[in-house]
């Protein structure tokens, strides 16, 4: 009976992912278009990957990423940490503050997308008209087809984005960590920096650990806000895995090769987590109590 | 004199915490709101420079078109609330279709009740963390099999890919945190495993179950790449991939687009706010200590 119950689930997880993702893989090493006059698949072993790996347009892409991800995971770290640790205090109208905190995480990634790409706008954008005022910038810039600014702007934009999600991430860790450990430093006569540095911050190294993870997963997948706010461009300035692969797949047809991309990423986020798991073990040896 | 000193920095440290507030608060809010003000103004104000920060004269013409359907200024439909309507109908039959298949085998896994429970609950919340782009080409290929390319029905069975884990997560972290002397109580009294489940978890259970229920329903709900892989026709269009055509066949109409987002944006506000207090209680239950 409890197999019973337990079987549409598990047809459901062989048909959803288990099917798609060996098929993904074995596409990954066979010639596959589906514009060519050949409509089936053929095996050719790891040709994809040495073509992808000598394809600077690729390299590109995968800098691209590794920038992205590099510059706005910490960033969202750092922030949503200390944005839970302001809610975690008590003052008056902190349900009201942090309830607008919070509000963006459930957002539609699309509609967050254009809200950006609407503020970044070159003519009469908000952020334009502030930088301006402020005496920042002294003309116009066009955010979003500059070749520099292009990668900041989608990064300011993942920020905003998912920080309410890594403050919310912190805060639930904040609750729930054990109190002992910080009265008794309360009554050793620790100040509040110490409190922090020695007691807070090493009980919510797991926390951490899972926060960076799951980000660093995400922004390795960034695909929504990159294809709305630039489609990649200027050039190929911001142009991430995912929009790569997605052009590859469905606007080229190209089957093969965008499986190989694939399959290449599912690499790379497995290496990404292996060294994230490396840095957190690292500094574990420091005793918490 | 000492006292004095000390109410001083007190003072110091609110003004501080105060300030740090306000401003986040406004960086946090104001992309929504700037993006809100510029639906009400009208099509001619919003291209201004400098711009307006508050609309002078009010204008309803981007929210006109949207529930008329009609956009009479350019001449061109507007099918923006039938794709509100397929979002919504997409995310509710996907995530109870997941709600069914996952809270039963959650329970089952969470309990105990067949071998390698837990290794299967782990298995998914690992296949979960594979990009999209590599189960899409595989599951574009099945729903083409079946014939369901560019239908609802073809987009709602690859949403599970998406709701399924969510509700799986919830339940089993929820299951595996229940008391088992109510179910003891139970299979004395005579029940089947199925009737135990249907007449005493469920019932028990209903907040953790519409918890999860609402938070797969935003996730199908906020989807864009298998929605633009597998639809074309404007009509069928969930509401991201609606606003994304809109922009590609006139331009970007801005006045249209942010009464589009803001109405888009409306579900998940309230979603949101509900959600937000039931994460921060369930979200790290059990994982630390």
């Amino acid at each position: 009976m409890y197999y019973l119950m337990a079987a549409p689930a598990i047809i459901l997880i062989a048909i959803i992912f288990l099917y798609p993702v060996f098929y993904t893989i074995w596409c990954g090493f066979c010639k596959y278009s589906l514009l060519s006059a050949i409509n089936t698949a053929k095996w050719i072993g790891l040709k994809n990957f040495s073509a992808l790996l000598s394809d600077a347009t690729f390299l590109q892409v995968i800098w691209n990423t590794i920038v992205y991800t590099i510059v706005s995971v910490p960033m969202e770290v750092f922030l949503g940490l200390i944005c839970s640790l302001l809610l975690d205090r008590s003052f008056r109208g902190r349900g009201f503050v942090r309830a607008l905190w919070l509000l963006p995480f459930m957002f539609t990634p699309v509609v967050v997308a254009y809200q950006w790409r609407w503020l970044f706008n070159d003519q009469s954008g908000l952020i334009n008209y502030l930088l301006m005022n402020l005496g920042i910038i002294s003309e116009k810039l066009a955010w979003l087809s500059d070749i520099k600014l292009a990668m900041v702007s989608v990064i300011v934009t993942d920020i905003w984005y998912t920080t309410p999600f890594v403050t919310l991430l912190f805060l639930g860790g904040l609750q729930s960590l054990p109190i002992e450990p910080l009265e008794s430093a309360e009554v050793d006569g620790a100040s509040g920096w110490q409190k922090f540095w020695y007691i807070t911050l090493p009980l919510l190294r797991p926390v951490m650990l899972v926060i960076v993870l799951l980000k660093t997963m995400d922004a390795m997948k960034a695909f929504d806000l990159i294809y709305i706010m630039t489609y990649g461009g200027p050039g190929l300035k911001t142009e991430m895995i995912m929009t790569y692969a997605y052009k590859v797949g469905f606007i080229t047809f190209k089957i093969g090769q965008s499986s190989a991309i694939s399959v290449f990423s599912l690499l790379l986020m497995l290496v990404a987590s292996g060294v994230i798991f490396l840095l957190f073990r690292e500094k574990s040896t420091i005793t918490y109590y | 004199m000492n006292h004095n000193r000390n109410s001083r920095v007190y003072l110091i440290k609110a003004i501080g915490l105060w300030f740090a507030i306000v401003i986040i608060t406004i960086i946090v809010i104001s992309p929504s709101v700037w993006l809100f003000l510029t639906s009400l103004k009208h099509p001619m104000e919003i291209f201004r420079w400098p711009p307006t920060i508050f609309p002078q004269q009010l204008s309803f013409e981007g929210y006109k078109s949207i529930f008329h359907g009609y956009d009479s200024r350019r001449g061109s439909y507007v099918p923006i609330m039938g794709n509100l309507y397929n979002s919504l109908v997409v995310g509710l039959i996907s995530s109870i279709f997941s709600l069914i298949i996952g809270s039963m085998a959650a329970y089952v896994f969470a309990r105990g009740k067949i071998p390698y429970g837990k290794s299967i609950f782990l298995t998914i919340m690992v296949l979960r963390t594979i990009p999209l782009i590599a189960l899409a080409v595989p599951l574009y290929k099945l729903i083409g099999y079946f014939g369901l390319i560019n239908t609802l029905t073809g987009l709602t069975i690859t949403h599970l890919v998406i709701t399924f884990p969510i509700v799986m997560f919830v339940m089993y972290n929820y299951f595996s945190l229940f008391p088992s002397e109510i179910e003891d109580a139970a299979q004395i009294d005579g029940c089947g495993p199925f009737g135990i489940f249907l007449k005493i978890i469920v019932p028990i259970s209903a907040p953790s179950l519409a918890s999860s229920l609402i938070l797969a329903f935003v996730f199908s709900y906020n989807e864009f790449l298998f929605a633009l892989t597998l639809l074309s026709d404007n009509n069928r269009m969930t509401l991201p991939v609606g606003l994304a055509s809109t922009i590609s066949t006139h331009g970007i109409n801005w006045d249209l687009l942010s009464s589009a987002g803001t109405i888009a944006v409306i579900p998940c506000v309230f979603i949101a706010l509900y959600v937000q207090r039931y994460l921060l209680k369930g979200l790290w239950s059990g994982a630390i200590k």
